[in-house]
């Protein structure tokens, strides 16, 4: 499918572990560059507080917004993933 | 059975055997967002909701969760930009519109929880789930509870000037704006006309 069809942006949520934001930031770049992972990296300050206060999400899990800025599922896992995508981005 | 009252920027939907809903003068005027408060009267729902588990620990140290009892709901229903949505309250005082926890997660916040049928499926998901300290988003609009009468009789809400928060399934994505750790600024209207996914993850 390729990031050019579409983005994946990580939201970290280690910051508000107790450590601090220059150890999130850390430890999240040893784990992406151990597994390979170049996906669009943010260290969300106040860990799951921030990503509460902005998005109302209490939860780890993937949120998938279509193009226009709207959300198509919310807590998305497979299969429902993989239906929306391949609706949104066609077979590939 | 329900009717409607019209109005031109806002709808509030009452019943015929009692007006469930104080219509206020104007909530959304051609000259502006207007600051007038919208009093939902609260009415039995018939629908239950679990509330929140909690974790006790005995004097061994020995953590144990205990299951949330289901709550009974009141519910109002309020229409914002002509879409009604029905908004839920437990019917269990005592409410708290202040967070006296140590943050605003799931587990920490202390202020009462209010329910938006965002899908107006009839059933409350953990998305539509919102807290009195915080505003809270109905269709694509923000409100503040500024006030919940004692015996959960009454929720008094106030249109805010605060930004769009939190994920609707079918609704826009609340601006945002963060640094990513590559240097580079990513936002909502950075990512405008790509379909993305937000992945919440750590590393513990």
């Amino acid at each position: 499918m390729g990031r050019k069809n579409l983005e994946v942006v990580m939201l970290s949520v280690d910051a508000g572990y107790g450590g601090t934001l220059e150890q999130a930031n850390r430890d999240v770049k040893a784990m992406l560059k151990k597994h390979n992972i170049d996906w669009t990296s943010i260290v969300v300050q106040g860990g799951f507080n921030g990503v509460v206060r902005k998005f109302n999400l209490n939860g780890y899990g993937l949120t998938l917004i279509d193009a226009n800025g709207i959300a198509q599922g919310i807590d998305v896992r497979t299969p429902e993933l993989n239906t929306l995508l391949t609706k949104m981005l066609g077979k590939r | 059975m329900a009717k409607s009252v019209h109005h031109p920027f806002l709808r509030l939907a009452v019943t015929s055997t009692a007006l469930s809903l104080v219509l206020p003068t104007a909530l959304y005027g051609e000259q502006g967002v207007q600051n007038k408060p919208i009093v939902l009267k609260m009415q039995p729902s018939g629908i239950e909701r679990e509330g929140r588990f909690t974790i006790e620990t005995d004097a061994k140290g020995n953590a144990k969760i205990v299951p949330a009892k289901k709550k009974k709901l009141l519910k109002a229903d309020v229409g914002v930009d002509g879409v009604n949505y029905s908004v839920y309250l437990s019917s269990e005082p005592p409410y708290s519109l202040v967070n006296m926890g140590s943050d605003d997660t799931y587990f920490e916040n202390k202020s009462t929880p209010l329910y938006v049928d965002s899908n107006r499926d009839g059933k409350l998901g953990d998305d539509e789930e919102w807290y009195a300290n915080m505003p809270v988003r109905i269709g694509d609009k923000m409100f503040e509870v500024k006030r919940i009468a004692k015996n959960g009789s009454e929720i008094e809400l106030l249109p805010s000037q605060q930004p769009l928060r939190g994920l609707i399934a079918g609704r826009k994505c609340p601006p945002f704006r963060f640094l990513a750790q590559n240097g580079k600024v990513v936002s909502l209207e950075s990512l405008k006309g790509k379909p993305f996914l937000l992945d919440v993850w750590s590393t513990t």
